[in-house]
């Protein structure tokens, strides 16, 4: 190995370690703010950190819309809704019950197993030992994710647009709905 | 010897890395934050000009004094010597982040502008024609296959920096102007990013690079004048990325004769980096805008003059391009009163919202018809 691809292996090990730990720190210090304006912070680090991580696998598109659509709109979403609400520091959104806990600890512990067991059988699954080799040359660009999504499935892509257009729509009535009450209450 | 040669000779890790970092301090702390700064007492002269008045003039050193430019300098001096407060009640670690977060993405969308015309590396002195050169260096801090996403994408991002310091500051007025840019910057990304949409139907490519690669040196080749959507969209494009800035007439998170605005509670060194940041937002809109829209860097018939001059015209065009738009958005600051919170939602969603989706599909029918 020469001295610039060895530079460049290690540099990537570096980059891949500080995503990562990004990753784990701001999911774990999401679940245990108590400012819930802090909490939703931090899980706009664990999505950065988490675009910063697609982008080292070259799948730019899908960096650039995980910033974009999570941490820039859908979290700048749960920011308003939370100063709208505006809840006290002191009052846990969560309820701390024993049986709730439990719960909780059980489901987080069956997920790490399952992660867990995905990643020791790693090298023996055989999706996974395919997906290894190298991607091919224009993985992740804008023309190959676009080709994907309007030749080979372009009905789920179709489907799910028309399920977020009648939640949209969906959305509108309700509001609607109300707004016209207040406003005959007024008149 | 024969390893650095390895690692710094072109192509290799090594020279990728010392030609970033040269392109970011040449473009980004040179022009950009050079530019920013001008502009804060571009901003008060003009102002001061536009209403008969003498405006800050009075900086000076010694007997240099050159109408007061050296304003900035005292101003930064000042912001820098003020004291840093941080209200009792207030979120700490919230409160240091919002500076951080308003002034760090219009920084980083700067990484995909391309600022000058390739320069040929090792052939520097003779005259080479655009895209014949074996190494060429793209003036360019990222040459990205996702172009204006990464733009929009970390654009998007400096919504935080308000709002935050809204939420943070414990303060109602800081909350409500806090609440009023997040809504406003929702509403008018969407139609920001619609209006560009119909360029990259045009252009074919997202890559910014590329587009002024399409586009030529005179103006009826740019791709504003490429057809009917082009030029409505570049309108569209203008407006929502003028209330993106959040400056008059879409001022109304910071409102300064009614709430003051997000940052009424910051002072100091803090608030500069909110005030710097607003004028970065407006020259990288305006860089975006001469990229995609007037032809970036291209300049007519500079490829017979040896290389190094071809870069440096190039670039002294993309810069006098970008300093009138920058100019143009602050005489509109100072021309136009505020909107209403209502009228500004009203033209959002349904004026320039429909219309730039229309504008898509038109643009759609335009590039069918031509093809």
């Amino acid at each position: 190995m020469n001295l610039a691809a060895h530079s460049a292996s290690m540099a990537e090990t570096i980059v891949f370690a500080i995503l990562s730990a990004g990753v784990l720190v701001g999911g774990l210090l999401t679940v245990t703010r108590r400012n819930p304006v802090s909490a939703v912070m931090c899980l706009v680090l664990t999505f950065a950190a988490l675009a910063g991580l697609f982008a080292t696998l070259s799948a730019h598109f899908l960096a650039v819309l995980q910033i974009l659509v999570y941490a820039g709109a859908v979290m700048v979403l749960f920011i308003f809704v939370v100063m709208m609400v505006n809840r006290e520091e002191s009052t846990p959104i969560a309820r701390q019950g024993l049986v709730t806990r439990a719960a909780g600890v059980l489901a987080a512990g069956y997920v790490f197993y399952r992660v867990a067991w995905l990643v020791s059988h790693e090298r023996t699954l055989p999706l996974l030992a395919a997906s290894a080799t190298p991607p091919v040359k224009d993985f992740g660009t804008v023309s190959a994710v676009g080709a994907l999504l309007f030749a080979d499935f372009l009905f789920p892509f179709e489907a799910i647009s028309l399920l977020l257009l009648l939640a949209v729509v969906g959305g509108v009535m309700l509001t609607r709905h109300v707004r016209e009450d207040h406003s005959s209450r007024v008149s | 010897m024969p390893q650095t040669t390895q690692l710094f000779g072109y192509g290799q890790l090594g020279f990728g890395i010392a030609a970033a970092i040269i392109k970011i301090l040449v473009f980004v702390v040179l022009f950009a934050m050079g530019l920013a700064s001008l502009l804060t007492w571009l901003e008060r002269r003009q102002s001061a000009m536009m209403q008969d008045r003498l405006g800050p003039n009075r900086a000076n050193l010694g007997r240099w004094r050159a109408w007061g430019l050296l304003h900035f300098v005292a101003d930064a001096l000042k912001m820098m010597f003020k004291e840093d407060f941080i209200p009792p009640k207030a979120n700490r670690f919230l409160f240091t982040l919002a500076p951080i977060l308003a002034l760090a993405p219009p920084l980083i969308v700067l990484a995909i502008i391309p600022f000058g015309a390739p320069l040929c590396w090792g052939h520097m002195r003779e005259a080479v024609p655009l895209g014949t050169c074996a190494q060429p260096v793209d003036l360019q801090i990222a040459r990205l296959d996702v172009g204006v996403l990464f733009y929009f994408a970390f654009a998007s991002l400096s919504i935080y920096g308000a709002t935050l310091a809204g939420w943070a500051s414990y303060n109602k007025w800081a909350l409500m102007g806090g609440m009023r840019a997040a809504s406003q910057m929702i509403s008018y990304e969407v139609t920001m990013g619609m209006a560009v949409l119909a360029m990259f139907v045009c252009y074919g490519t997202l890559e910014p690079g590329a587009m002024v690669a399409q586009q030529g040196p005179a103006p009826w080749q740019w791709g504003i004048l490429r057809g009917i959507p082009h030029f409505i969209a570049f309108f569209l494009f203008f407006a929502a990325s003028f209330a993106e800035t959040k400056r008059t007439p879409f001022d109304i998170p910071e409102g300064e004769s009614e709430i003051v605005g997000y940052f009424v509670e910051y002072s100091g060194l803090r608030f500069g980096m909110f005030y710097l940041g607003e004028f970065l937002e407006v020259i990288g809109s305006s860089a975006l805008m001469v990229t995609i829209f007037l032809g970036g860097w291209q300049i007519w018939g500079a490829s017979v003059l040896p290389n190094w001059a071809h870069v440096l015209l190039s670039m002294l065009v993309w810069g006098a391009k970008v300093f009138l738009f920058c100019g143009l958005q602050l005489l509109v600051r100072w021309t136009l009163p505020r909107f209403r919170a209502d009228q500004l939602m009203r033209l959002g969603w349904q004026r320039l919202l429909p219309i730039s989706i229309a504008n898509v599909v038109l643009a759609a029918c335009w590039q069918m018809w031509i093809h």
